[in-house]
């Protein structure tokens, strides 16, 4: 019968930290619940949807017995979290129940046999890559926003991670923008160690990683360490694990997506941009968020038009290499690469009106974002 | 002078050739099952100008003998029926005879056929039901029908052909039901010189789905294989992601024959309970075995309906059959309470009762509302898409679709969303339920109406598109129309199609399942002679195709977007069909359902 004790603060922690990778539809009661194990030294916490998302935390306890049970996570949660600070005493009884005491507080939560739970299994064997929480963090807050919402193309919801020996690339597309991170273990300041032979593919759903990018400590220096199995995918955080199953399939090739040449530079103040985008936006939301670039000399004029509301026109100060351009795109989006930008100034690469635009931290490869145009109607321009 | 005159031979042809030969279509169908009859492996039919300039149907089967040929254009000759006995063992598809000479009767036909054995074949002219000339002639074994200028001899009839278009989709239709309903035979079905349907005949009913829907679509039916009490089916149904708005892709099929049955349809729908979202259909191609005994297809000419003996118990083996199928391939449907029927048959109670009970109440006519001065919550004018629906009169006090005065300048706060296609908001005092596929349709209309010409928005990656013949032809056809809604199609290849640009704004959706959805419904689409009208039809086809669909989870943002926008529009009591969108629940409601006196 599992028997343990741990800090209040320590036990309300895990348990927040691993409720969320219960799943509100499970259709089994138990996968509702969270599983406790205590053995060695640790109390282990794993809550699980058995699909995308599987989260797994090792708290070092106090252990009097081992054992395991499962508990209701949102009963566990409220409990712990309003329990007083001190030492917290978990104990299982025969009939699946967890009582709970601290000072002179004691509950029993009913609870069902840990035997039934389901969890994934644990990737082994696979191909691994290490870096910092920091970069990590940073990696997925220029992807995942390309990330796709149409269900009825389960591959494009998911970002692609590439792993070679000498890159990670990672890649998101909707087919409206596509953003694409690449980082070399050559590259100075940045902690990446790869171990891998070949070349690794594999779709990870947005969903997790949404949950793994609340995990991150986007300022920490950790590791945080990612290996690939067959069909899954594991997120390795100090003592804290997640594990989800990879989106089936094969992700398109979308190096044709990626323009080879161009004939104008852009290069413009990120805030600058930014401001007068999210200004126009009140304008342009009324008509898809479409808002016209033009540049001509040193000044980019941003326009939106909407026939119910009115108009809206910006100036921002570019420096700009090649002739002058008109071309339209979704403000949402052009706003969505410059928020996951840290540069000063961002580099726009343009041919057309009608062809893809590049989007790039001025003087730095590694990171890209492809937007699409609008089409420019008569009278809008 | 006698006043009643008997009616000559000829015109009394006429006449009863209406009765089975209406529109190209009907002839294609009776000349196939001759074909089919005569034990042929291949058929191929031609159309110009949608059968009304010609038919061609020619086919590999055992041909006729120059008597045989000749008594064949003879009204009510048939070989298939020999004695009265043979009545109760119809299993031949065009056992009454009569199609021929009814085809004779009012087109100039000509007859080609050679039965196997013969060294020369026979050609027959026949033209209003006049045999103009009779020849031996070399040709190959089978039998060859050319129906040209049909009806050009009953002006009236001709007159109320439809479009080019239409009468193609009908042969289209009904060669595609034929096909279906025999995988062995190798069938081509070409319009114009385009061909729009052809299957191998190697028996492989998935195949024959496959020429008609695509590959891509194919992969996601699921077959069915059932076998009980003397009753067999086999065949496809749709998977979840397959489906359909009306129910006119389900194929059911009674001992080969197309059939057209409420009651089989039905047991399909309930069959499927919960994994059928509002308002859609599933698509089928099905195969009934029953004993010829139980049939009784003599109902009417054109033998679309038919009399099943026992059609309770087939209803409910027609159920497990589903059911079982939809399990075989994990899906577990739930039953649903009769809410679709009910839905049909009394729109008004129908949406009410579903979880509230029978007192509330909606109805979208605008004049017997109040009407308030925001806009917000006004009826509209009854759209033309749907007639007004009446309101009886003791439903008014507690019929509101509108959040009240108090109320009315709070922002709603979404909630939650039941059964994956209603949303619940709270405004005021007040709940809304709303319908989220009608409101997102009604907020598309009004964005799309408001833009005028939505912008295209152009894709990273192109995306193929697997198009059957008549969604192609669709393309072809309506390209200005889909260009103007926003659309970038582009040939690719010689069988493929291209997707280079979605309408902005539709983006969140799904557009590329919009665009085949808009495109089948184009196949079909008599479009208005006004430019203004085809354009606001058009607009509210792609608003209902790239709306949200009931089955789709949202997020709480997605729906806190979806209410605000909803209530922004100029109606949003009323979708474009003239469906009620919003029923709301006050304090006061609830007080009456609790039977706490109103105060």
């Amino acid at each position: 019968m599992l028997k343990v004790q741990l800090p209040q603060e320590e036990l309300h922690r895990y348990v927040q930290i691993v409720s969320r990778g219960v799943s509100g539809r499970s259709v089994q009661p138990v996968q509702s619940n969270i599983y406790l194990e205590g053995k060695e030294g640790t109390l282990r916490l794993i809550a699980t949807d058995l699909e995308y998302i599987h989260i797994e935390a090792e708290a070092p306890a106090l252990v009097d017995q081992s054992g395991e049970v499962t508990v209701p996570a949102r009963l566990l949660g409220e409990v712990a979290g309003s329990l007083p600070h001190s030492q917290v005493t978990l104990e299982a009884t025969e009939n699946n129940s967890l009582v709970v005491t601290c000072q002179r507080s004691h509950y029993e939560i009913r609870g069902l046999p840990a035997s039934d739970f389901e969890m994934l299994p644990e990737v082994d064997g696979a191909v691994k890559a290490t870096l910092s929480q920091k970069l990590f963090h940073q990696v997925l807050s220029q992807t995942i926003f390309a990330v796709s919402r149409d269900e009825t193309r389960p591959i494009l919801t998911g970002v692609q991670f590439t792993l070679a020996p000498e890159r990670l690339d990672v890649v998101a597309t909707d087919l409206y923008r596509l953003a694409r991170r690449t980082i070399k273990p050559a590259e100075a300041d940045i902690a990446l160690q790869i171990d891998a032979e070949g070349e690794h593919q594999a779709i990870v759903s947005a969903r997790c990683l949404h949950e793994i990018q609340r995990l991150l400590d986007a300022e920490s220096e950790a590791p945080a360490e990612l290996a690939l199995g067959e069909n899954l995918v594991q997120f390795t955080l100090g003592n804290v694990k997640m594990i989800s199953r990879l989106i089936e399939g094969r992700f398109p090739s979308y190096e044709r997506a990626v323009p080879d040449s161009y004939d104008k530079v852009i290069l413009v103040r990120v805030e600058d941009l930014a401001m007068a985008l999210r200004r126009a936006l009140i304008v342009a939301r009324e008509d898809a968020n479409r808002v016209v670039f033009r540049v001509a000399g040193d000044v980019m004029t941003l326009t939106a038009e909407s026939p119910n509301v009115g108009r809206a026109e910006e100036e921002v100060e570019v420096e700009i290499e090649g002739k002058e351009i008109e071309i339209a795109f979704n403000a949402r989006y052009v706003l969505d690469v410059l928020e996951a930008l840290q540069s000063e100034r961002v580099r726009f690469e343009l041919t057309g009106a009608f062809s893809a635009g590049a989007v790039r931290p001025e003087g730095d490869d590694s990171y890209l974002c492809v937007l699409m145009p609008m089409q420019i109607l008569p009278g809008t321009a | 002078m006698p006043r009643i005159h008997k009616l000559s031979e000829a015109l009394a042809d006429r006449i009863a050739a209406g009765e089975v030969v209406d529109r190209p279509a009907s002839v294609v169908k009776e000349l196939v099952e001759n074909s089919l009859d005569a034990g042929a492996a291949r058929i191929e039919v031609e159309l110009r100008e949608g059968g009304r300039k010609l038919i061609v149907v020619v086919d590999n089967g055992v041909g006729m003998e120059r008597e045989d040929a000749l008594l064949a254009l003879e009204r009510f000759a048939t070989s298939k029926i020999s004695d009265a006995d043979d009545l109760h063992h119809i299993e031949t598809m065009g056992f009454r005879g009569e199609a021929l000479p009814s085809i004779a009767a009012v087109s100039r036909l000509r007859l080609l056929t050679r039965p196997p054995e013969a060294d020369e074949g026979t050609l027959v002219v026949v033209e209003g039901g006049e045999v103009k000339q009779v020849e031996p002639v070399g040709c190959s074994v089978g039998t060859r029908v050319e129906v040209a200028d049909l009806f050009y001899n009953t002006p009236a009839r001709r007159k109320f052909l439809s479009s080019v278009n239409t009468e193609r989709g009908h042969c289209h239709e009904g060669v595609l039901r034929l096909a279906l309903a025999r995988p062995d035979v190798a069938f081509k079905l070409s319009h114009d010189g385009a061909v729009l349907l052809a299957t191998t005949g190697k028996g492989d009913l998935l195949s024959v789905l496959a020429a008609a829907y695509g590959s891509a679509t194919a992969r996601q039916f699921v077959p069915v294989h059932f076998e009980a009490e003397g009753f067999s089916v086999e065949g496809y149904i749709s998977g979840p992601r397959l489906m359909r708005a009306t129910r006119q892709h389900q194929f059911f099929f009674v001992n080969t024959r197309f059939v057209r049955s409420r009651s089989l349809s039905h047991a399909l729908t309930q069959a499927y309970g919960n994994l059928l979202p509002v308002t859609r259909q599933p698509v089928c191609a099905l195969h009934l075995r029953l004993s010829p005994e139980d049939v009784d297809p003599n109902v009417h000419p054109t033998k679309i309906e038919v009399r099943l003996a026992s059609e309770g118990l087939v209803h409910d083996l027609m159920v497990r059959a589903v059911r079982r199928a939809l399990e075989a391939a994990g899906l577990r449907a739930q039953p649903v309470e009769s809410m679709r029927e009910d839905r049909e048959q009394e729109p008004l109670e129908a949406a009410g009762r579903y979880s509230l009970g029978s007192r509330l109440r909606v109805s979208p006519v605008a004049d017997k509302l109040d009407v308030r001065d925001d806009g917000i919550g006004v009826y509209a004018h009854p759209t033309r898409f749907s007639e007004p629906r009446e309101v009886r009169p003791q439903e008014r006090e507690s019929l509101r679709l509108t959040p009240s005065d108090e109320s009315r300048s709070d922002t709603p706060t979404a909630l939650a969303q039941v059964g994956l296609r209603y949303i619940v908001a709270m405004i005021g005092k007040e709940l809304l339920f709303i319908d989220q596929h009608r409101a997102a349709e009604r907020v598309l209309l009004e964005k799309l109406r408001a833009v005028e010409r939505p912008a295209k928005q152009f894709l990273t990656l192109p995306q193929t598109l697997e198009l059957t013949p008549s969604q192609a032809a669709a393309v072809a056809e309506h390209s200005e129309l889909l260009a103007d809604m926003g659309f970038d199609v582009e040939r690719f290849g010689p069988r493929g199609w291209l997707l280079r640009a979605v309408p902005a704004g539709l983006e969140y959706g799904a557009p590329e399942q919009a665009l085949v959805e808009l495109l089948d419904e184009l196949a079909e689409w008599q479009a208005p002679a006004s430019q203004e009208a085809r354009a606001e039809q058009a607009r509210a086809m792609v608003a209902c195709h790239a709306a949200i669909k009931a089955g789709q989870r949202l997020s709480k943002e997605q729906m806190q977007r979806l209410v605000e926008d909803l209530l922004a529009t100029s109606s949003p009591a009323v979708c474009p069909h003239g469906d009620p969108i919003i029923l709301t629940l006050s304090d006061e409601d609830l007080d009456r359902r609790f039977e706490r006196p109103v105060r």
